[in-house]
Parts: C-alpha cells; sequence; structure tokens
C-alpha cells in the first residue's frame, strides 16, 4: 500500500518536473518571438539546471543556508503531492486546499531562512520585499477561494474538479473572481510586474545573491515544482480541472502561456504599490464577486 | 572509454551550451554586448544569458583595458567565481596593450593575471565576431580544451608573482 | 489535601520563600517549582470534591469540575516552565526575593480564581491577581512603573464593571454560586442579562486585552520582566476570556450567541470586534521595533481570534477557540523565553543591536522557529489544528469578512515573527558577540519540552481533542468528530500523520539528491558579495553590514497617516485632568497664606451654622 503511493508520488514528481521545465523553456521561445528574434531551443532550460548540479564547487554559509535550501525543496515536492493533476491524485481523497495553501508557505519559509542565514544584506532586502507582496497577494485569492469552498460545501480538490465537470466551470459562473486570481498567481510567481524581490538591476537578485553551483540547481527545481502547484490550483479550482491528464496539460499551457505573454511587457511596481494595487482593486473586486455570488446562492 | 570518461563527457556538453556570462563591463568594450544580447544579434539562441553576480556565472568577459585599479576588483572577483569557469578577453587591449600600450596605468597583457581561455581580437569587436568567438569557446568546452582555472590553481605562484609585481604588493586594499 | 488547604499553604510558602531567597535565590526557585509539581498533583486528586476557606463571615469556596481543569492544567504547566526557567534567568535582577515571593503568591492567586465556584470567590482572586501582577510588572525599571500604573487604572475600569454585574446578579437571582445560578437562571429577565452581559464582556476585553480596551498592552507586557512576560502575555490575558466562557454557564448557549437571535444580536456584534482585533494587531505587531512589543501585539490578535472564535455560534468554532487558548500560550512561552535567554547572555532585546547569534546559541534558535511556525498555523505543528477548525467553521457558513479577517492574521503574522529571527538569529553577528555560549541546561529544558509538545500534538492532535470534548459535553455543546490522528468536520477529513510523512519523505529525496553531487566549502561570515569592491570593514564592523532598522519600511509606508487609539485616550486623559485642576488649584495653594485663608473660610462657616 504504502509502496504503491511511493510509486505513484515519484512518478508524478518526475513528470511533473519534464512536463514544466520543457514548457519554461518554450515560454522563452515565445517571448523571443515576442520581441523579434529566435529564442533558445526548449530544452534549454533542462541544460541551465544540469550545468548548475554538475558544477565542482559551491559555496555555503553554514548549517541554516542548506537547511534552508532542504526545507524549501521537500516542502515543495510534499505540497505537490497534494495537487490533482487531471483524474490523477497521488492519495486519492487528500487533497485539501488549505492544507496546500499552508505548505506552500513552508517553501517561503525555507528559502527565506536559508537566503538571510548567509547574512549578505540584499538578501535581507529581497526577503522582505517578499514577505510584504505576499501579504497583498494572498488575501484576494483567498476570499475568491472561500466563496467556491462555501457554494460547494467542501475544501477538497477533487470535488471541486468533479461539481464543475458536472455543471459549468468557474470561469464562467464568476469572472471577476477567475480575473482577480489570475492576478495574484501572477503575483504569486514572480512575474513582472510583481518582481520586485528578485530585482536583478536594483539588489542583485534579491534573495538569490549568495547561492552558486548546486543550490541554484535545486532552487530553480522548486521554483518549476511550485509554478506546477500554483498555476495547477488556478486550473483546477476556475477551469474545471481536466478530466484527463491530457485535458489538464492543454488548459495548463494556455493559462501558463497567457501569464507569460502578459508579463513579457510590463514594468515593475515598487512593493508598495503593488501592495497597495491588491488591496485597493483586487480586494474591492473580489467583495463585490462575493456578494453577487451570495447573493445569487441564497435566494 | 569507460564511465568516468563518458560522464565527464556528457558534463562537457551540457556545461558547453548553457553559460551565464558576468554582466561586469570593464573598459570600453562594454558597448559591444547590447547589441549582441538584444533581438538583432540574439545572444540567447546560444544559451547564454547575463547573471548579476560572480557566484552565479560561469564566464568573466574583461571588455577592452584593464586599469591597475580595476585589475585588483577583477582578480578578487575571480577568485569568487565556481569552477569551472573561463575567460573571455576582448579587444586587442587584453592580447598587446592596444592604442594604450605607452600608459602608466593599464595592464599590456591579460594573460599574465589571469588565465585566459579564448581571445577576440579587435578594437571593438563587432557583434558577429563575439558570436564567432563564442561559437569557438563553446566547441573548445565541448571538447574539454579549455581548463583555464585549472591552470589557475596549480601555478597559483607565478600568478600571483605577476599580480603583486603589477599592482605593488597591494593585492586587497581599497586604493 | 483539599484545595483549600492548598490555597492557605501557597499563600504560606511564599512568605517563606521571601525570608529563605535571602540566603540563596536557587533555594527559593527550586522551592516555587517544587510547591507547582505538588499542586498540580494534588489538582488531579480533587477533582469534583468542593472545599472551602471561612474567614469571619466570608466564605471562599472551591471546586475542581471538567471545566476548571482544563484551565488549572494549563496554568499550571505555563508557570512550571517559567519556574524552570527562572532557576538561572534571574540571576541579574536587582529584587530577586520580591520577584520569588511575588511570582509564588500570583500562582496561588491563578490556582484559587481558575478553581473557585462562586462569584465572589472569583472577584477577589481576579483583584488579587491585579494587584500582585502590578507589583510584579514595575520591578524592572522606572518605564515598566509607568507602564504598570496604566496597566493598573485600565484593569480597575474592568473591574468596576466587573463587580456591578455581580451585584445585578445577586439583586435578581438572589446568590452568587454557580450552582445556583445554573438552577435558578430562569428568574432573571432580559434587560438585566443584557445588562450583565455588556459589563462581563467589558471586563473580560480589558483583561484580555482585545480593540478597543489594548493600549495598555504593548507597554506593559514589553517592558515587564523578561521571566515574567511570558506568564503575562499566556495566562493573565486567559484570565479575562475565561469570563467570557462563564457567560455559556450561566445563559443557554443556544440564547446567547445563536446567530438568529431576537433579542440583541450580541454574537455577530463581538465576532466583529474580534475581527477588527485581529487586523489591527496584526498591522500593529508588523510597525514595531522591538521584539517584546511585536509579540505583545500578536497577543491582541490572537485574543482577537479567541474572541472570534467563541462568538460565532457553532460547536466548531467553539472548540476552535477552546484549542486556541492552549496553542496561544504555547507559542507565547516560546518566543518569549527564546528572547529572554538572549537577554540573559547579551544584555539587550533591542533586535537593532543584535545578529547572527545562530552558530552560538542553536537551542534558542529552535525553539523561535518551531514557536512562530506554530503561530503561523503551518501543519504539522499544533497551530494548524486551531485555525484550520476556525477556517472551517468559518467557511461551512460563508461568512467573508471574518474570514478575510482570519486569514489576514495568519499571513500578516508571517511576516512579523520573520523579523525577529531574521535580524537577532541570523545576519551578521557584531564583534563584541562572538564569544557568547548557550544558556545553561536548566533554560534549555524548559525550551525543549515546549518544542517537543507542540510537534508531538500537532502530529496526533486526538491527545487534546478527547478532554476537550468532554469539557464541551459537560457544557451542553455536541462534541466534534475526534480519532487520534485525524482532523474530521463536515467539509473534508484530515491526517495529520499521512501530512507528516509526505513532509519527511519529501525532506528525505532533497537531501538524497542534494548529497549525491559535489560537495561544498564552507566559508566564513565576511565573505559576500560586494560588488567586486573590497570592502575591509566586513572583518572589523560587521554590524554595519546587517540590515534590520526598518525592515519594513515600504509597508510602513502606507500606514504613515494611520489613527491612533492611544492618542484619543491621552486626549480624555487629559482634558479630564485640566477640568478637575481647577478644583486642585482651589485647594492646594504654595504659600502659607492661602492654607491660612482656607482654613478661616472653614472656621467660619462653622460659626455661622452653629450659631444661626
Amino acid at each position: 500500500m504504502i509502496i504503491k503511493f511511493l510509486i505513484r508520488g515519484l512518478l508524478f514528481l518526475i513528470g511533473a518536473f519534464i512536463f514544466q521545465v520543457s514548457l519554461s523553456g518554450f515560454s522563452r521561445k515565445v517571448v523571443g518571438r515576442i520581441q523579434k528574434r529566435y529564442g533558445p531551443v526548449f530544452w534549454q532550460n533542462f541544460r541551465d539546471i544540469f550545468k548548475f548540479l554538475f558544477k565542482k564547487t559551491s559555496i555555503s554559509h553554514g548549517f541554516i543556508f542548506d537547511f534552508g535550501v532542504l526545507m524549501a525543496f521537500g516542502g515543495t515536492m510534499a505540497t505537490l503531492i497534494f495537487v490533482p493533476f487531471g483524474n490523477f491524485a497521488v492519495i486519492p481523497g487528500q487533497t485539501n486546499f488549505i492544507v496546500i495553501i499552508y505548505l506552500l508557505a513552508i517553501g517561503l519559509l525555507g528559502m527565506a531562512m536559508s537566503a538571510v542565514g548567509s547574512g549578505n544584506p540584499n538578501a535581507s532586502i529581497g526577503i522582505s520585499r517578499a514577505l510584504t507582496q505576499m501579504l497583498g497577494y494572498e488575501l484576494p485569492f483567498l476570499i475568491i477561494a472561500l466563496i467556491i469552498m462555501f457554494t460547494n460545501q467542501s475544501s477538497s480538490l477533487e470535488v471541486l474538479v468533479n461539481s464543475q465537470i458536472a455543471g459549468t466551470w468557474n470561469l464562467i459562473k464568476m469572472p471577476l473572481g477567475a480575473v482577480v486570481a489570475f492576478i495574484s498567481v501572477m503575483g504569486m510567481l514572480g512575474k513582472k510586474p510583481f518582481d520586485s524581490p528578485i530585482a536583478p538591476a536594483e539588489i542583485a537578485s534579491g534573495p538569490l545573491v549568495e547561492y552558486s553551483g548546486k543550490y541554484l540547481g535545486i532552487l530553480m527545481i522548486q521554483h518549476e515544482f511550485a509554478t506546477v502547484i500554483e498555476v495547477g490550483l488556478f486550473v483546477n479550482l476556475f477551469l474545471g480541472g481536466g478530466k484527463t491528464i491530457l485535458d489538464f496539460m492543454i488548459k495548463y499551457i494556455i493559462v501558463y502561456i497567457l501569464m507569460v505573454i502578459i508579463s513579457s511587457f510590463l514594468p515593475r511596481f515598487k512593493v508598495e504599490e503593488s501592495v497597495k494595487f491588491f488591496w485597493k482593486w483586487g480586494l474591492s473586486i473580489s467583495i463585490i464577486q462575493a456578494v453577487i455570488t451570495l447573493g445569487f446562492y441564497f435566494s | 572509454m569507460n564511465t568516468k570518461e563518458l560522464i565527464e563527457k556528457i558534463k562537457n556538453i551540457v556545461r558547453g551550451h548553457s553559460l551565464y556570462m558576468l554582466h561586469y563591463c570593464t573598459g570600453c568594450g562594454a558597448i559591444e554586448l547590447p547589441p549582441t544580447m538584444t533581438s538583432r544579434f540574439d545572444m540567447e539562441r546560444l544559451g547564454i544569458a547575463p547573471m548579476a553576480t560572480p557566484r552565479q556565472a560561469d564566464i568573466l568577459l574583461i571588455t577592452g583595458y584593464l586599469s591597475k585599479k580595476t585589475l585588483r576588483r577583477v582578480i578578487y572577483t575571480y577568485e569568487q567565481m565556481q569552477s569551472p569557469k573561463w575567460v573571455v578577453g576582448f579587444g586587442s587591449c587584453t592580447i598587446n596593450g592596444g592604442i594604450y600600450y605607452d600608459s602608466y596605468s593599464t595592464i599590456n597583457r591579460l594573460d599574465l593575471y589571469l588565465p585566459v581561455d579564448l581571445y577576440i581580437a579587435g578594437c571593438m569587436p563587432r557583434p558577429e565576431a563575439i558570436i564567432n568567438g563564442f561559437k569557438k569557446l563553446i566547441s573548445m568546452i565541448e571538447k574539454g580544451d579549455a581548463k583555464g582555472w585549472e591552470h589557475y590553481i596549480e601555478n597559483k605562484k607565478w600568478y600571483k608573482k605577476n599580480q603583486k609585481k603589477a599592482l605593488g604588493n597591494s593585492l586587497y586594499t581599497t586604493r | 489535601m483539599t484545595f483549600n488547604n492548598l490555597i492557605l499553604l501557597g499563600s504560606v510558602t511564599s512568605f517563606l520563600t521571601y525570608f529563605l531567597s535571602k540566603l540563596s535565590y536557587k533555594i527559593g526557585t527550586v522551592i516555587k517549582t517544587l510547591f507547582i509539581i505538588i499542586s498540580m498533583y494534588i489538582i488531579y486528586g480533587n477533582f469534583n470534591t468542593p472545599s472551602s476557606i471561612s474567614i469571619n463571615e466570608i466564605n471562599l469556596n472551591f471546586n475542581v469540575n471538567a471545566f476548571n481543569i482544563y484551565f488549572l492544567v494549563l496554568a499550571s504547566f505555563v508557570f512550571l516552565m517559567t519556574s524552570l526557567f527562572s532557576i538561572n534567568g534571574i540571576k541579574k535582577y536587582k529584587y530577586k526575593n520580591s520577584y520569588i515571593f511575588l511570582n509564588l503568591l500570583l500562582f496561588t492567586g491563578i490556582i484559587g480564581l481558575f478553581g473557585s465556584s462562586d462569584l465572589i470567590t472569583l472577584f477577589i482572586f481576579w483583584e488579587l491577581i491585579t494587584w500582585v501582577s502590578f507589583f510584579l510588572i514595575s520591578l524592572k525599571s522606572s518605564l515598566s512603573r509607568k507602564a504598570a500604573l496604566v496597566y493598573i487604572f485600565m484593569s480597575m475600569i474592568g473591574t468596576y464593571f466587573l463587580i456591578s454585574g455581580i451585584f445585578i446578579i445577586q439583586n435578581s437571582i438572589g446568590g452568587v454560586s454557580f450552582n445556583l445560578i445554573q438552577k435558578n437562571i430562569g428568574l432573571i429577565n432580559t434587560a438585566s442579562a443584557n445588562k450583565v452581559i455588556i459589563f462581563f464582556v467589558i471586563a473580560a476585553f480589558v483583561k484580555g486585552g482585545v480593540y478597543p480596551l489594548h493600549t495598555w498592552l504593548r507597554n506593559a507586557h514589553g517592558e515587564a520582566p523578561d521571566n515574567f512576560s511570558p506568564v503575562l502575555s499566556g495566562l493573565l490575558t486567559k484570565m479575562g476570556l475565561y469570563l467570557i466562557y462563564f457567560l455559556v454557564i450561566f445563559f443557554p448557549f443556544t440564547k446567547l450567541i445563536s446567530l438568529n437571535i431576537a433579542s440583541f444580536p450580541f454574537g455577530i456584534i463581538f465576532s466583529y470586534i474580534g475581527g477588527i482585533s485581529i487586523i489591527v494587531g496584526t498591522i500593529s505587531a508588523i510597525l514595531q521595533n522591538d521584539a517584546k512589543k511585536l509579540i505583545a501585539f500578536s497577543t491582541v490578535s490572537h485574543a482577537g481570534y479567541i474572541v472570534l472564535a467563541f462568538s460565532y455560534g457553532t460547536n466548531l468554532a467553539f472548540f476552535g477557540s477552546l484549542m486556541h487558548i492552549l496553542v496561544h500560550a504555547f507559542t507565547s512561552l516560546g518566543m518569549f523565553l527564546s528572547i529572554a535567554a538572549v537577554k540573559y547572555r547579551t544584555n539587550t532585546s533591542k533586535m537593532d543591536d543584535l545578529g547572527g547569534l545562530i552558530t552560538n546559541m542553536p537551542v534558542t534558535f529552535t525553539t523561535y522557529l518551531v514557536s512562530i511556525i506554530s503561530l503561523a498555523g503551518i501543519p504539522p505543528l499544533v497551530g494548524f489544528v486551531s485555525k484550520w477548525m476556525i477556517y472551517q467553521a468559518l467557511i461551512v457558513n460563508g461568512s467573508y469578512f471574518l474570514a478575510f479577517a482570519a486569514f489576514f492574521g495568519s499571513i500578516g503574522s508571517f511576516m512579523y515573527v520573520f523579523r525577529p529571527l531574521a535580524t537577532v538569529f541570523l545576519g551578521q553577528r557584531p564583534k563584541k558577540y562572538e564569544k557568547i555560549k548557550e544558556v545553561p541546561f536548566l533554560m534549555q529544558l524548559p525550551m525543549l519540552i515546549i518544542t517537543l509538545l507542540t510537534v508531538l500534538l500537532g502530529v496526533l492532535p486526538g491527545i487534546i481533542i478527547k478532554p476537550l470534548n468532554k469539557l464541551m459535553t459537560h457544557l451542553g455543546i455536541d462534541p466534534i468528530e475526534s480519532s487520534l490522528y485525524k482532523l474530521v468536520t463536515k467539509l473534508t477529513t484530515l491526517d495529520m500523520v499521512l501530512i507528516f510523512t509526505v513532509f519527511g519523505l519529501g525532506f528525505l529525496i532533497a537531501l538524497i539528491v542534494f548529497l549525491i553531487f559535489a560537495k561544498t566549502t564552507k566559508v566564513k561570515q565576511h565573505e559576500q558579495y560586494t560588488a567586486g569592491e573590497i570592502v575591509p570593514e566586513l572583518k572589523t564592523m560587521p554590524s554595519m553590514y546587517h540590515y534590520s532598522k526598518n525592515y519594513y519600511k515600504p509597508f510602513s509606508r502606507i500606514f504613515s497617516i494611520f489613527p491612533s487609539l492611544e492618542s484619543i485616550y491621552n486626549r480624555i486623559a487629559y482634558f479630564t485632568k485640566k477640568i478637575f485642576d481647577i478644583f486642585d488649584n482651589f485647594f492646594y495653594k504654595e504659600t502659607v497664606n492661602g492654607y491660612v485663608w482656607i482654613i478661616s473660610l472653614v472656621f467660619l462657616t462653622l460659626i455661622i451654622i452653629r450659631w444661626l
């Protein structure tokens, strides 16, 4: 029993890794075509990750530096086990939404601890910006998710997906909420205009400043897994998941490429501007959506 | 060949096609880098992208003349990079001093102070020449011929002697 | 030994330790610890046996039933941990004897309060605790004396409301014993019931630190002695919230706080006040610069969680609020003890002057890390269980503003608890703290116990759910479903052991991937990326490169024109003082002639009245 779940989990992780890394390499080609150039081959990100893992030396700043990276990577992989992918869930019945949102925080906390543990002030600045921005984008997303969970009386993602397959997609039932959730997921992924924590030209890539060699490789894999979790959440909540794995993959590709296209021509927000943006527009639109949906539900 | 050599060959192929250069523009040659990176002479299709810090980068580009003050910082930066790493010298000033060959504050031969893997001649080399040079570097790395960093570790005393002679026995000061 | 004898023994022992600790303070602290352990044993033995103390005609009645025992055990545990910690921790205090004596007296008072079976007994011990903690807070410095004065004044407001409520009950029902009230609850009419509820709740909010009566918390908790702050924050605020739970015994649960009540909708109002308290507490905590004041504001926000969950009305939310009391006590203990340990070695708790202490104090760091992970509510620790119950209760009924407030508290707490971690334990270490050592073993022991319990109760929450279910059936509320490691609600089922195992396996896979590739080289603290520049100050003055001041400056720019409740209270106090200054100037003169004038005026008045 345990062996079966273990094998399913490992297969899922490897499959998600191959899928997402080739997709993000392909998205570099898309950005290149938008900028009237050719762009790299679509397996370029594999080369980047393995080049970093094959480096002969790396620098470590102490125990908490290593431990934080492992905690981030392990936590993200553990969260990925709980996300349903089409009709494939690693452990059927254990796909709770609140658990996923909280386990994502372990990934951020691990990376934050290890980045600040390196001792570089640039890393501290980047982490303080990342935490401030998290307060901005999480709140509208959670209000919309709350409304979805309330109207379906369940907080398990499989139940939400099945009710959408049987009925209509949530994208059509609550369009304003879907727009707010889309922008929130762009904030979660750290894409422009919300990439002030990374900011290569201002704070020398923020939290990543003291990482080298295999640490960078591991963090790049962790970022890809986190992308799978977050975009997968959006597809499961609003686009009805998928009847099969192929169905899910197609919807996922469309959503991800749309996000990449939108973020390729936007500049960067300051941190307090992005928090104000999420609180002014995000919260007000999501509360309007909540009032409308609850009005329909109770009448 | 046995497994160790096979693994090393695969690693060299992977390393060759994904080079991150340190965006550290020393002399007047740096002006030819933005056209090489942007849409007309796209460098990203070779897998080369700029990175912010030396700990994350593989290639160090010395673009143009190198004054002695900058040489101190360049040596410090080179030692912060992680192996395997490669140094590319741009322009004639790194080969033989170029048009500043008789100046009191620039160096004439980069090869004495840092292990250079590839020189790209010109004053300044055009983007086509730069891409040509990078393609040669990639083929050198794939074959396993670019071993500048090992040369630096083995002959460290000789390099340090040259550096001290040029900088006057004070390698790590802020002067 | 019966309960009343325990109270008398406690008072006598506290006086005894005052004189004994004049020999050596360690004797006093060890006697205090042993007394607490003995009293835990006696409390268990006294289950359901009433007892009383009679002084002239006043009776103090005590009883331990299924409702009190949870609070009594929690109180004894918190005191035991701080006692163990203070065996070495009060080495540098100025007034050691008074500290030990007052602490033991406070313990007796708390046991008496939670074990009382009669409203007058409760009131007497309430006052005793308030005055003893007033003296305890002011033991540290002149700033703490001022803070203690504000504390005692606001507590007095609560006390007067409390005694008025008790008088109304006495008038309507004819007695103040709990059994009597429970039997004759029908005798009280709606108007008096509303008044009693409002008065008790105001008293509870003052003590518990719920917005808008929370302004004393920041200075009182921030300036109290370090070994006393965990007790203040983890326990004395629960004293106020304990009073709210009494409303459940007095007035039947459904009549008071159901959501479709015909008379005054108390439940909705109190839950919204709790929600606002969460938001205000979180935002103010993010803007603070001192570690202890930051944790004091987090107490405000967690008191808001408990009030929100309690007033909501469903049995799931009630359970969540009961469990949150335990969670907050543990996390408060963990955080305050770590900061007290840092202060013991470095003599400062200002976050701007410290840094990089993880290599010197790893056990302290681990305690702080586990406490903050539990505070933010991340599985598989115990903080997740209570927060999850509260969320499920809010989602089932679809109240989006309250759920927004609850999420805000959880995500915002991530911001403010990370700041002491990054500025005190990580980063660049100043040169003068290079050689400090870890705290002695007796101070590490309570920290280790708390860490272990946090993890254990998170993975196997059934250990706590069973006693709390018994408590809820005693009060007449439906218990929730429970098993050893599963959490079951109407919406879904969670398996905590599974989450813990998956997390462990993920960590293992990450470790394997990490170890396959090349080894790493360790570098010293001063080898950093400095944009190529050679910086000698990284070796001589590393604190110049430690980012700790104004950590959340962008966030504080959003709130630069935030209206403050403290300034409103200050203005009311100033205005009142100005009015009564007229009388002040009339009666208190500056020269002798003025007094002669007043005395002659009084004599003249007497003569006129007597002879005319």
